[in-house]
Protein backbone atom coordinates (compact mmCIF):
# COMPACT_ATOMS: atom_id res chain seq x y z
CA UNK A 1 0.00 0.00 0.00
CA UNK A 2 1.42 3.36 -0.76
CA UNK A 3 1.48 6.12 1.78
CA UNK A 4 -1.36 8.60 1.72
CA UNK A 5 -0.20 12.23 1.07
CA UNK A 6 -2.89 15.09 1.85
CA UNK A 7 -3.46 17.13 -0.54
CA UNK A 8 -1.50 15.54 -3.73
CA UNK A 9 -3.28 12.02 -3.79
CA UNK A 10 -6.81 13.49 -2.81
CA UNK A 11 -7.61 14.57 -6.34
CA UNK A 12 -6.86 11.27 -7.93
CA UNK A 13 -8.47 9.42 -5.21
CA UNK A 14 -11.77 11.43 -5.54
CA UNK A 15 -11.44 11.02 -9.18
CA UNK A 16 -10.95 6.94 -8.70
CA UNK A 17 -13.50 6.55 -5.87
CA UNK A 18 -16.30 8.14 -8.13
CA UNK A 19 -15.39 5.94 -11.19
CA UNK A 20 -16.14 3.40 -9.07
CA UNK A 21 -19.35 4.42 -7.86
CA UNK A 22 -19.70 5.23 -11.88
CA UNK A 23 -19.23 1.70 -12.42
CA UNK A 24 -21.42 -0.01 -9.76
CA UNK A 25 -24.06 1.80 -10.62
CA UNK A 26 -24.11 1.94 -14.08
CA UNK A 27 -26.16 -0.97 -14.80
CA UNK A 28 -29.40 0.72 -13.39
CA UNK A 29 -32.22 0.81 -15.05
CA UNK A 30 -35.69 2.64 -14.31
CA UNK A 31 -38.23 -0.12 -13.03
CA UNK A 32 -40.48 -1.33 -15.97
CA UNK A 33 -43.46 -0.23 -14.35
CA UNK A 34 -42.35 3.15 -15.48
CA UNK A 35 -42.50 1.86 -19.31
CA UNK A 36 -45.94 0.45 -18.88
CA UNK A 37 -47.17 3.93 -17.26
CA UNK A 38 -45.55 5.63 -19.78
CA UNK A 39 -47.16 3.86 -23.01
CA UNK A 40 -50.31 4.39 -21.11
CA UNK A 41 -50.09 8.22 -21.05
CA UNK A 42 -48.75 7.99 -24.67
CA UNK A 43 -51.91 5.81 -25.70
CA UNK A 44 -54.11 8.77 -23.86
CA UNK A 45 -52.40 11.86 -25.26
CA UNK A 46 -51.89 9.94 -28.49
CA UNK A 47 -55.95 9.58 -28.48
CA UNK A 48 -56.98 12.67 -27.24
CA UNK A 49 -54.60 14.78 -29.65
CA UNK A 50 -56.47 16.22 -32.57
CA UNK A 51 -55.95 13.94 -35.62
CA UNK A 52 -54.18 16.00 -38.46
CA UNK A 53 -56.71 15.22 -41.16
CA UNK A 54 -55.09 15.47 -44.60
CA UNK A 55 -57.76 17.08 -47.03
CA UNK A 56 -58.65 14.84 -48.86
CA UNK A 57 -59.81 13.12 -45.76
CA UNK A 58 -61.57 16.01 -44.59
CA UNK A 59 -64.87 15.05 -45.92
CA UNK A 60 -64.95 11.11 -44.53
CA UNK A 61 -63.72 12.16 -41.10
CA UNK A 62 -66.87 14.89 -41.24
CA UNK A 63 -69.40 12.32 -41.77
CA UNK A 64 -68.07 9.86 -39.43
CA UNK A 65 -68.38 12.11 -37.07
CA UNK A 66 -72.14 13.46 -37.99
CA UNK A 67 -72.87 9.66 -38.06
CA UNK A 68 -71.80 9.19 -34.77
CA UNK A 69 -73.28 12.14 -33.11
CA UNK A 70 -76.57 11.47 -34.52
CA UNK A 71 -76.18 7.43 -33.55
CA UNK A 72 -74.99 8.26 -30.49
CA UNK A 73 -78.19 10.88 -29.77
CA UNK A 74 -80.81 7.91 -31.17
CA UNK A 75 -79.01 5.58 -28.90
CA UNK A 76 -79.41 7.82 -26.31
CA UNK A 77 -83.27 8.84 -26.87
CA UNK A 78 -84.16 5.20 -27.48
CA UNK A 79 -82.61 4.35 -24.16
CA UNK A 80 -84.45 7.31 -22.25
CA UNK A 81 -87.58 5.67 -24.35
CA UNK A 82 -87.42 2.90 -22.45
CA UNK A 83 -87.22 4.31 -19.65
CA UNK A 84 -89.12 7.39 -19.10
CA UNK A 85 -92.78 6.45 -18.27
CA UNK A 86 -94.47 9.58 -19.86
CA UNK A 87 -94.21 11.38 -23.52
CA UNK A 88 -95.18 14.29 -23.71
CA UNK A 89 -98.12 14.56 -26.22
CA UNK A 90 -97.23 16.29 -30.19
CA UNK A 91 -101.11 17.78 -30.13
CA UNK A 92 -100.27 19.59 -26.73
CA UNK A 93 -96.59 20.56 -28.49
CA UNK A 94 -98.18 21.78 -31.61
CA UNK A 95 -101.02 23.32 -30.18
CA UNK A 96 -98.87 26.83 -29.01
CA UNK A 97 -96.26 28.28 -31.46
CA UNK A 98 -95.84 25.08 -33.92
CA UNK A 99 -94.82 26.11 -37.50
CA UNK A 100 -95.95 24.69 -40.50
CA UNK A 101 -93.15 22.59 -41.62
CA UNK A 102 -93.30 19.75 -44.13
CA UNK A 103 -92.84 15.87 -43.07
CA UNK A 104 -89.67 14.70 -42.75
CA UNK A 105 -88.21 13.04 -46.33
CA UNK A 106 -87.22 9.78 -47.02
CA UNK A 107 -85.05 10.51 -48.96
CA UNK A 108 -83.60 13.21 -46.95
CA UNK A 109 -79.74 13.42 -45.84
CA UNK A 110 -79.56 12.17 -42.25
CA UNK A 111 -78.18 15.56 -41.11
CA UNK A 112 -79.33 18.48 -43.06
CA UNK A 113 -78.43 22.01 -42.63
CA UNK A 114 -80.31 24.28 -41.17
CA UNK A 115 -82.05 26.79 -43.32
CA UNK A 116 -80.88 30.47 -43.34
CA UNK A 117 -84.36 31.44 -41.95
CA UNK A 118 -85.33 28.62 -39.56
CA UNK A 119 -88.98 28.43 -38.55
CA UNK A 120 -90.02 28.81 -35.53
CA UNK A 121 -90.35 25.69 -33.74
CA UNK A 122 -92.66 24.85 -30.86
CA UNK A 123 -91.50 25.77 -26.78
CA UNK A 124 -92.24 22.25 -25.72
CA UNK A 125 -94.86 22.23 -23.45
CA UNK A 126 -94.21 24.36 -19.89
CA UNK A 127 -91.95 22.87 -16.99
CA UNK A 128 -95.33 21.69 -15.30
CA UNK A 129 -96.29 19.46 -17.87
CA UNK A 130 -92.87 18.70 -19.80
CA UNK A 131 -91.02 15.31 -18.44
CA UNK A 132 -88.00 15.80 -16.87
CA UNK A 133 -84.93 15.83 -19.12
CA UNK A 134 -82.84 12.96 -18.63
CA UNK A 135 -79.05 13.89 -18.14
CA UNK A 136 -77.02 11.92 -19.80
CA UNK A 137 -73.25 13.88 -19.01
CA UNK A 138 -72.83 15.09 -16.19
CA UNK A 139 -72.52 18.70 -16.07
CA UNK A 140 -70.90 21.55 -13.23
CA UNK A 141 -73.71 21.68 -10.72
CA UNK A 142 -72.14 24.41 -9.11
CA UNK A 143 -71.82 26.72 -12.37
CA UNK A 144 -75.53 25.10 -13.50
CA UNK A 145 -76.61 25.92 -10.49
CA UNK A 146 -75.38 29.89 -10.41
CA UNK A 147 -77.31 30.94 -13.31
CA UNK A 148 -80.49 29.62 -15.00
CA UNK A 149 -79.89 28.13 -18.13
CA UNK A 150 -81.03 30.16 -20.77
CA UNK A 151 -82.86 28.07 -23.35
CA UNK A 152 -83.53 28.47 -26.79
CA UNK A 153 -85.62 27.67 -29.49
CA UNK A 154 -85.54 23.75 -31.32
CA UNK A 155 -84.09 23.70 -34.36
CA UNK A 156 -85.37 20.92 -36.87
CA UNK A 157 -82.34 18.47 -37.60
CA UNK A 158 -84.86 17.64 -41.19
CA UNK A 159 -86.36 19.40 -43.23
CA UNK A 160 -89.58 19.47 -42.28
CA UNK A 161 -92.42 19.68 -39.24
CA UNK A 162 -90.16 17.92 -36.64
CA UNK A 163 -93.66 17.15 -35.35
CA UNK A 164 -95.50 15.82 -37.82
CA UNK A 165 -97.43 12.12 -38.04
CA UNK A 166 -96.09 11.86 -34.15
CA UNK A 167 -98.15 10.96 -31.41
CA UNK A 168 -95.50 11.83 -28.84
CA UNK A 169 -91.78 12.92 -28.30
CA UNK A 170 -89.70 12.71 -25.70
CA UNK A 171 -87.42 14.89 -24.44
CA UNK A 172 -83.60 14.04 -23.67
CA UNK A 173 -81.32 16.46 -22.59
CA UNK A 174 -77.66 15.22 -23.84
CA UNK A 175 -74.33 17.16 -23.86
CA UNK A 176 -72.21 16.91 -26.98
CA UNK A 177 -68.70 18.06 -27.63
CA UNK A 178 -68.94 22.03 -29.50
CA UNK A 179 -66.83 20.24 -32.50
CA UNK A 180 -69.90 17.88 -32.92
CA UNK A 181 -72.01 21.01 -33.78
CA UNK A 182 -69.88 21.90 -36.98
CA UNK A 183 -70.47 18.52 -38.65
CA UNK A 184 -74.23 19.45 -38.18
CA UNK A 185 -74.09 22.54 -39.60
CA UNK A 186 -73.70 24.54 -36.47
CA UNK A 187 -71.03 27.21 -36.49
CA UNK A 188 -68.50 26.94 -34.07
CA UNK A 189 -66.44 29.16 -32.24
CA UNK A 190 -62.42 28.75 -33.33
CA UNK A 191 -60.61 27.36 -30.33
CA UNK A 192 -63.44 25.86 -28.39
CA UNK A 193 -63.51 22.28 -29.83
CA UNK A 194 -63.04 20.87 -26.26
CA UNK A 195 -66.18 22.58 -25.01
CA UNK A 196 -69.31 20.48 -24.24
CA UNK A 197 -72.74 21.87 -25.12
CA UNK A 198 -75.64 20.58 -23.74
CA UNK A 199 -78.96 20.39 -25.61
CA UNK A 200 -82.97 19.21 -25.70
CA UNK A 201 -82.88 16.62 -28.59
CA UNK A 202 -86.86 16.08 -29.24
CA UNK A 203 -87.09 12.34 -30.01
CA UNK A 204 -89.72 10.22 -31.73
CA UNK A 205 -91.27 6.91 -31.10
CA UNK A 206 -89.07 5.82 -33.58
CA UNK A 207 -85.93 6.96 -32.17
CA UNK A 208 -85.20 9.51 -34.58
CA UNK A 209 -84.31 12.39 -33.15
CA UNK A 210 -86.16 15.39 -35.12
CA UNK A 211 -85.41 18.40 -33.29
CA UNK A 212 -82.99 20.19 -30.61
CA UNK A 213 -82.62 23.28 -28.84
CA UNK A 214 -79.45 24.40 -26.48
CA UNK A 215 -79.19 24.83 -23.15
CA UNK A 216 -76.87 27.92 -22.99
CA UNK A 217 -75.56 28.61 -19.60
CA UNK B 1 -21.29 7.21 -21.96
CA UNK B 2 -24.86 8.53 -22.93
CA UNK B 3 -26.48 7.55 -26.49
CA UNK B 4 -25.93 9.79 -29.28
CA UNK B 5 -27.90 8.00 -32.11
CA UNK B 6 -28.47 9.99 -35.47
CA UNK B 7 -32.22 8.58 -35.35
CA UNK B 8 -33.00 10.25 -32.72
CA UNK B 9 -34.68 12.92 -34.54
CA UNK B 10 -36.38 10.75 -36.80
CA UNK B 11 -37.83 8.83 -33.67
CA UNK B 12 -39.21 12.18 -31.90
CA UNK B 13 -40.73 13.04 -35.33
CA UNK B 14 -42.78 9.63 -35.16
CA UNK B 15 -43.17 9.88 -31.42
CA UNK B 16 -45.00 13.20 -32.34
CA UNK B 17 -47.39 11.35 -35.07
CA UNK B 18 -48.48 9.14 -32.25
CA UNK B 19 -46.10 6.04 -33.00
CA UNK B 20 -45.84 4.53 -29.66
CA UNK B 21 -43.09 2.00 -30.82
CA UNK B 22 -41.01 4.91 -31.66
CA UNK B 23 -41.61 6.59 -28.10
CA UNK B 24 -40.68 3.59 -26.59
CA UNK B 25 -37.40 3.41 -28.34
CA UNK B 26 -36.52 6.87 -27.38
CA UNK B 27 -37.65 5.64 -23.79
CA UNK B 28 -35.41 2.81 -23.43
CA UNK B 29 -32.69 4.82 -25.13
CA UNK B 30 -32.49 7.37 -22.56
CA UNK B 31 -34.10 6.14 -19.68
CA UNK B 32 -31.15 4.63 -17.94
CA UNK B 33 -29.21 7.65 -17.67
CA UNK B 34 -32.19 9.39 -16.71
CA UNK B 35 -33.17 7.35 -13.79
CA UNK B 36 -29.36 7.00 -12.73
CA UNK B 37 -29.15 11.04 -13.02
CA UNK B 38 -32.00 11.20 -10.21
CA UNK B 39 -31.20 8.50 -8.11
CA UNK B 40 -27.61 10.01 -7.64
CA UNK B 41 -28.99 13.38 -6.76
CA UNK B 42 -31.63 12.41 -5.04
CA UNK B 43 -30.87 9.18 -3.31
CA UNK B 44 -34.14 7.38 -3.45
CA UNK B 45 -34.85 5.07 -5.88
CA UNK B 46 -38.92 6.02 -5.59
CA UNK B 47 -37.91 9.47 -6.06
CA UNK B 48 -35.74 8.18 -9.12
CA UNK B 49 -39.15 6.85 -10.36
CA UNK B 50 -40.66 9.74 -10.40
CA UNK B 51 -38.71 11.88 -12.43
CA UNK B 52 -37.94 9.36 -14.94
CA UNK B 53 -41.71 9.35 -15.35
CA UNK B 54 -42.19 12.85 -15.29
CA UNK B 55 -39.62 13.97 -17.37
CA UNK B 56 -40.90 11.88 -19.88
CA UNK B 57 -44.27 12.73 -19.61
CA UNK B 58 -42.98 15.97 -21.19
CA UNK B 59 -41.67 14.28 -23.73
CA UNK B 60 -44.98 12.62 -24.41
CA UNK B 61 -47.30 16.17 -23.47
CA UNK B 62 -45.06 18.30 -25.89
CA UNK B 63 -43.16 16.21 -28.33
CA UNK B 64 -42.33 19.23 -30.42
CA UNK B 65 -40.80 21.60 -27.46
CA UNK B 66 -37.54 19.85 -28.14
CA UNK B 67 -35.56 22.37 -30.22
CA UNK B 68 -32.33 20.61 -32.26
CA UNK B 69 -30.78 23.39 -32.87
CA UNK B 70 -30.01 24.17 -29.23
CA UNK B 71 -28.33 20.84 -27.98
CA UNK B 72 -28.94 17.16 -27.86
CA UNK B 73 -32.14 15.55 -27.01
CA UNK B 74 -30.25 13.61 -24.38
CA UNK B 75 -29.01 17.44 -22.31
CA UNK B 76 -32.70 18.12 -23.24
CA UNK B 77 -33.84 15.52 -21.19
CA UNK B 78 -31.28 16.05 -18.47
CA UNK B 79 -32.06 19.68 -18.19
CA UNK B 80 -36.23 18.23 -17.13
CA UNK B 81 -34.86 15.81 -14.78
CA UNK B 82 -32.58 18.49 -13.40
CA UNK B 83 -35.53 21.04 -12.83
CA UNK B 84 -37.52 17.96 -11.71
CA UNK B 85 -35.00 17.46 -9.02
CA UNK B 86 -34.06 20.76 -7.71
CA UNK B 87 -38.33 21.00 -7.27
CA UNK B 88 -38.01 17.90 -5.27
CA UNK B 89 -35.44 19.21 -3.47
CA UNK B 90 -37.13 22.20 -1.90
CA UNK B 91 -39.02 19.20 -0.23
CA UNK B 92 -36.76 16.71 0.69
CA UNK B 93 -33.66 16.59 1.44
CA UNK B 94 -31.42 13.94 -0.41
CA UNK B 95 -31.59 10.60 0.82
CA UNK B 96 -28.39 9.12 2.28
CA UNK B 97 -29.14 6.30 4.27
CA UNK B 98 -27.14 3.32 4.00
CA UNK B 99 -28.76 0.48 2.26
CA UNK B 100 -30.38 2.36 -0.60
CA UNK B 101 -27.87 1.13 -3.26
CA UNK B 102 -26.63 -1.26 -1.75
CA UNK B 103 -28.77 -3.70 -4.08
CA UNK B 104 -27.25 -2.03 -7.00
CA UNK B 105 -23.70 -2.97 -6.20
CA UNK B 106 -22.09 -5.79 -8.00
CA UNK B 107 -22.48 -9.13 -6.94
CA UNK B 108 -19.19 -10.44 -5.37
CA UNK B 109 -16.33 -12.22 -6.88
CA UNK B 110 -14.16 -12.28 -3.32
CA UNK B 111 -16.51 -11.71 -0.37
CA UNK B 112 -14.47 -9.72 1.73
CA UNK B 113 -13.09 -8.01 -0.67
CA UNK B 114 -15.99 -6.95 -2.05
CA UNK B 115 -17.53 -5.87 1.44
CA UNK B 116 -14.57 -3.28 1.69
CA UNK B 117 -15.20 -2.24 -1.81
CA UNK B 118 -19.01 -1.92 -1.66
CA UNK B 119 -18.25 0.20 1.77
CA UNK B 120 -16.13 2.48 -0.12
CA UNK B 121 -18.11 3.37 -2.27
CA UNK B 122 -21.22 3.59 -0.50
CA UNK B 123 -19.03 6.32 1.81
CA UNK B 124 -18.47 7.79 -1.69
CA UNK B 125 -22.13 7.89 -2.86
CA UNK B 126 -22.81 9.73 0.43
CA UNK B 127 -20.62 12.14 0.56
CA UNK B 128 -21.35 12.97 -3.08
CA UNK B 129 -25.47 13.14 -2.06
CA UNK B 130 -24.29 15.64 0.91
CA UNK B 131 -22.70 18.17 -1.35
CA UNK B 132 -24.76 21.18 -2.41
CA UNK B 133 -26.78 20.85 -5.62
CA UNK B 134 -24.90 23.07 -7.59
CA UNK B 135 -21.71 21.16 -7.04
CA UNK B 136 -23.99 17.69 -7.21
CA UNK B 137 -25.50 17.94 -10.03
CA UNK B 138 -22.08 18.76 -11.97
CA UNK B 139 -20.06 15.54 -10.70
CA UNK B 140 -23.27 13.35 -11.29
CA UNK B 141 -23.22 14.58 -14.66
CA UNK B 142 -19.36 15.09 -15.72
CA UNK B 143 -18.14 12.24 -13.32
CA UNK B 144 -20.88 9.55 -12.77
CA UNK B 145 -22.72 10.11 -16.08
CA UNK B 146 -19.59 10.84 -18.19
CA UNK B 147 -21.18 13.09 -20.22
CA UNK B 148 -18.78 15.86 -21.63
CA UNK B 149 -18.34 19.42 -20.06
CA UNK B 150 -20.08 20.86 -22.87
CA UNK B 151 -23.18 18.96 -22.55
CA UNK B 152 -23.24 19.15 -18.84
CA UNK B 153 -23.44 22.90 -20.03
CA UNK B 154 -26.07 22.38 -22.00
CA UNK B 155 -27.93 20.36 -19.62
CA UNK B 156 -27.71 23.07 -16.99
CA UNK B 157 -27.50 26.38 -18.84
CA UNK B 158 -24.66 27.68 -17.67
CA UNK B 159 -21.21 28.23 -19.78
CA UNK B 160 -18.43 25.25 -20.09
CA UNK B 161 -15.89 27.71 -17.87
CA UNK B 162 -18.34 27.34 -14.61
CA UNK B 163 -19.04 24.14 -14.82
CA UNK B 164 -15.11 23.13 -14.92
CA UNK B 165 -14.81 25.14 -11.70
CA UNK B 166 -17.73 23.51 -10.33
CA UNK B 167 -16.51 20.45 -10.88
CA UNK B 168 -13.00 21.49 -9.40
CA UNK B 169 -14.34 22.96 -6.12
CA UNK B 170 -16.77 20.08 -5.65
CA UNK B 171 -14.34 17.37 -5.54
CA UNK B 172 -12.32 19.18 -3.27
CA UNK B 173 -15.04 19.60 -1.60
CA UNK B 174 -15.53 15.71 -1.86
CA UNK B 175 -12.24 15.04 -0.39
CA UNK B 176 -12.95 17.33 2.38
CA UNK B 177 -15.75 15.74 3.38
CA UNK B 178 -14.71 11.87 2.76
CA UNK B 179 -11.37 12.84 4.54
CA UNK B 180 -11.01 11.70 8.18
CA UNK B 181 -10.45 13.92 11.10
CA UNK B 182 -6.29 14.16 10.88
CA UNK B 183 -4.74 10.93 8.80
CA UNK B 184 -4.85 9.53 6.12
CA UNK B 185 -8.63 8.69 5.12
CA UNK B 186 -9.98 5.12 5.25
CA UNK B 187 -12.17 5.30 2.34
CA UNK B 188 -8.74 6.67 0.19
CA UNK B 189 -6.75 3.23 1.22
CA UNK B 190 -10.15 1.12 0.69
CA UNK B 191 -10.67 2.49 -2.82
CA UNK B 192 -7.06 2.87 -3.67
CA UNK B 193 -7.19 -0.96 -3.08
CA UNK B 194 -10.40 -2.42 -4.79
CA UNK B 195 -10.48 0.14 -7.92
Amino acid sequence: MSRYRPGLDDDRLVGEALEALAQDTEHIEAPAAVETRLRAAFRASAGSAPEPAPPSRSNAWKWVATVGVAAGLVWVAYAAMRTEPSAVPAREVAGREAPAVSAPSESAPPVARIAPAPPRVPRVASRADAPRPMRVAASEPSRASRRPPRVERFEPLYPGDPLADLDAVHLVRVSVPRSALATLGWPSRPGARDDRVELDAMVGPDGMTRAVRFISQ
Amino acid sequence: MEPTDADTPELLRRSAEGDEEAFVLLYRRYQGGIYRFAWRMTGSREAAEDVTQETFLVVVRGPNRYDETRGAFGAYLYGIARNLVGKRAGRERPFVALGDGEDALRSPADPTADLDRRQAVEAVRQAVLTLPEHYREVVVLAELQGLAYEEVAAAIGCPVGTVRSRLHRARALLAQRLRGRGGAPQWTTRVAETV
